[in-house]
């Protein structure tokens, strides 16, 4: 198991603030890439590069932190906390009746049956549009969530590994989610 | 360290520069000039002609002239319009070959004689000899177009020590003198035959690639082409060309352009008119196909326009007003017309020949690649290994086990792209992992794919018990079997539906693939219990569903397999009484 944080001569912590680790990552580049002649060294580019991608969103920092400071926590079965609920049976319903427009908008390749679909067209598009924003509003609250948690990193509590294991969940949630709701607004608009 | 030479091998211009006291600098040829046509004339006898004088023969000579090569390099018969001037020839699904006279060429050697002809510029200029070089290639290129380009370079006699992206290689021209800022940059690269977007990071000399999109089919050559289609002067098609282009290029200043043809056609003049307005209603839907592009790489990014910092314009495309307008309204600020775009990816790729030869200090290039890295699973699907914009070089290990006990061997193929169902990717080749004896899930071996900073793919197979390491050889996808490629061309055709409906029957054969070896052995358990017509019913439904997967229909296997669910439900009763029976 490779530490990451070491890689990038990180803290071993929830929180890491993003500009100074892509900082990080620029400059050990900027000596560890295989073209810098003299001081390039592929080897620990590749785990430069390979921890940076691993420690720049949270989804996959605190999986990694779980991975190395509490690995039987990662394969427990996991189910939707109860405050996502809702956002996930709107999500769902969102997706459903989304798939079933853009079949019904691929289907329509004349202009006028196309034209007669813009309608629904707005509507799915606002819909998505308050899903995303409510989605961002829990992604914000989750990130006040993880620096609370890390403010009392340490000395860590007794249940530090359980709450890193429950924000870790919550990101890894809304960020497949986001994606998703992402994809499809992309192809809406 | 000896000297590197850059090279913009274009699909329409060429061009060789190499780095001088800490600056890029563009080699002219004997004639002074620095752009080289990338066209090659072969004349009845003597060796072939390269650049200018070649690109004269095009009109005078079609059938002996090759140009717009690089659209054919590393690709296959029947992947790509064979709306040129030249013969094609080669089996569907071969790579393609150009015939002049009663000569064969691979796109890659006609590349290399052009360039020879550039490597001998830069000898000639420099008073050296010229054998090391960087060669940029598009952003979108997949694994087989970049491996044909290095094969060029080597049938140059160079050792082509890297293969650039063009789109990075102008952010390096931009950013040069630029390195102690930090700054986001899109770079929207048109030119003759491709279309690039990247997105890129500069922060203090590292060059970031964010995100990388585009289309290797997708250029000036189609509006070109598309300018002859809508020209009705009666004149042979591929006469219009020479007028047609040089329209099109004054149009990017003028309002309004007329071109005489004194010599068309016999006793009369003729006089070519095209407006601006006339000559966007034919571009539009061409350029239009840059915007998805923009918007995914933008995506890819997670960046909004606002995010970037400035636009740069790249390819002689981007000079055309539509296209600065476009750009404009999809990224949302004016382009940055800083960079001469003819000349911006030459000088960059001059600059990466200085990285590596050690001439350019305090400057290193993160770039990615295009596409996303894979091998097709059971059931057909694509199971991504390496995502589209992952930094480059990169490593990615997978574990293969055997499924069955005993297994010797196991087929993996390696494919590139972004769709879901792995034959609608590029099949990058294949190659066979080979297992000791051993119980089911017991014989291991590694695999790792390593994408190189070249965007180039290695495989190596490593064995978990004794640690043997070797590299594998991954067989090209262009030596598979014609029927196999023609089967693929055959489909390809029905591309549009073929997604949702790929899908649907791939979902539904595991679904019958499920069910049938499930009616069999429960017809064995309590078959006998059934009447004998619910027995036919079940046969009957059951041949229909063999019926429907043989015959590869979507549709009619879904219902097939709903119409056997419902038969078996007798079946499925019996069964479970006579589990509680047991039990009981």
């Amino acid at each position: 198991m490779p530490d990451h944080f070491a890689a990038l001569d990180q803290p071993r912590r929830p929180w890491l603030d993003a500009d100074a680790l892509k900082e990080c990552f620029h400059r050990a580049s900027a000596s560890l890439h295989p073209d810098v002649p003299g001081t390039g060294d592929a080897a620990r580019f590749a785990e430069a590069s390979a921890a940076y991608s691993a420690l720049r969103d949270p989804v996959g920092r605190l999986r990694h932190l779980l991975e190395l400071e509490a690995p039987e926590m990662l394969g427990r079965a996991s189910e939707i906390p109860p405050d996502f609920t809702d956002l996930f049976m709107r999500l769902a319903e969102l997706r459903q009746s989304l798939n079933a427009f853009q079949k019904k908008e691929g289907a329509a390749t004349q202009g006028l049956a196309r034209a007669l679909l813009i309608g629904e067209r707005q509507l799915m598009l606002a819909r998505v549009m308050a899903l995303k924003s409510d989605l961002d509003s829990s992604y914000e609250a989750s990130m006040v969530a993880l620096q609370a948690l890390d403010a009392e990193w340490e000395p860590r509590a007794a249940d530090s590994i359980e709450r890193l294991a429950a924000v870790q969940q919550r990101f890894a949630y809304l960020s497949k989610w986001r994606t998703q709701l992402g994809e499809s607004l992309f192809k809406l608009q | 360290m000896s000297l590197i030479v850059g090279i913009d091998l274009g699909t329409t211009n060429s061009l060789i520069g190499a780095m001088d006291a800490g600056f890029p600098v563009l080699l002219a040829d004997a004639d002074g000039e620095r752009l080289t046509p990338s066209v090659v004339h072969f004349p009845e006898s003597g060796e072939p002609l390269v650049g200018r004088p070649a690109a004269r023969m095009r009109a005078l000579d079609p059938a002996h002239t090759v140009y717009s090569v690089k659209r054919f390099i590393g690709r296959r018969v029947g992947e790509e319009a064979d709306d040129v001037g030249y013969p094609l020839t080669g089996a569907p699904g071969t790579p393609v070959r150009v015939r002049v006279g009663d000569r064969e060429y691979s796109p890659e050697e006609i590349s290399s004689i052009i360039l020879r002809k550039l490597r001998a510029d830069a000898a000639r200029a420099l008073e050296t000899e010229i054998v090391r070089a960087v060669i940029t290639v598009p952003a979108y290129f997949n694994d087989a177009q970049r491996q044909a380009t290095k094969a060029a370079g080597e049938l140059a006699g160079l050792s082509v020590e890297r293969i650039v992206n063009e789109p990075t290689a102008a952010a390096l021209a931009y950013g040069l003198d630029k390195l102690r800022d930090r700054a986001r940059i899109g770079v929207f690269d048109l030119g003759g035959g491709t279309f690039d977007i990247s997105i890129l990071e500069l922060n203090q000399g590292v060059f970031q690639v964010l995100s990388t999109n585009g289309n290797t089919r997708l250029g000036g050559d189609d509006i070109d082409a598309a300018l002859v289609a809508a020209c009705t002067l009666p004149v042979p098609d591929w006469q219009k060309r020479d007028f047609v282009v040089a329209a099109k290029h004054r149009l990017s200043t003028e309002e309004a352009v007329e071109i005489p043809l004194p010599f068309a056609s016999a006793g009369e003049s003729l006089i070519y008119r095209l407006t601006r307005a006339e000559l966007e209603t034919v571009a539009r839907p061409i350029v239009e196909k840059t915007r998805w592009h923009c918007r995914r790489a933008l995506a890819d990014a997670k960046l909004e326009p606002a995010d970037l910092d400035e636009i740069i314009l790249v390819g002689g495309q981007t000079r055309m007003p539509l296209v600065r307008s476009l750009v404009a309204e999809v990224l949302g600020r004016e382009p940055n017309t800083s960079q001469n775009p003819d000349e911006a990816v030459a000088l960059g790729a001059t600059i990466q020949a200085g990285i590596l030869s050690g001439a350019v200090q305090n400057v290193v290039l993160l770039d990615v690649t295009p596409l996303s890295l894979g091998i097709e699973t059971f059931g057909g699907l694509m199971n991504v290994i390496i995502p589209r914009n992952s930094t480059i070089p990169i490593k990615a290990g997978e574990m293969f086990t055997n499924a069955v006990s005993g297994q010797q061997a196991m087929l993996i193929k390696v494919l590139q792209g972004e769709r879901e169902i792995a034959k609608d990717n590029w099949p990058l080749g294949e190659f066979s992992l080979d297992f000791e004896r051993a119980p089911k899930g017991h014989a291991r071996v590694g695999v790792q794919f390593e994408i190189d900073a070249s965007g180039i793919l290695h495989v190596l197979a490593r064995d978990t018990k004794t640690g043997a390491e070797k590299v594998v050889q991954v067989s090209s996808a262009v030596d598979v079997s014609d029927e196999a490629v023609e089967k693929m061309l055959e489909e390809s055709l029905e591309h549009a539906f073929e997604d949702m409906s790929g899908r649907v029957f791939t979902e539904a054969k595991l679904k019958s693939d499920e069910l049938l070896p499930a009616v069999r052995a429960a017809l064995g358990r309590v078959g006998s219990q059934l009447t004998a017509e619910e027995q036919a019913q079940i046969t009957a439904a059951a041949a229909e569903v063999e019926a429907a997967l043989a015959a590869g229909e979507p549709h009619r296997l879904k219902r097939a397999n709903a119409a056997l669910d419902d038969a078996t439900q007798r079946l499925a009763t019996l069964l479970i009484e006579q589990a509680m029976a047991a039990k009981g």
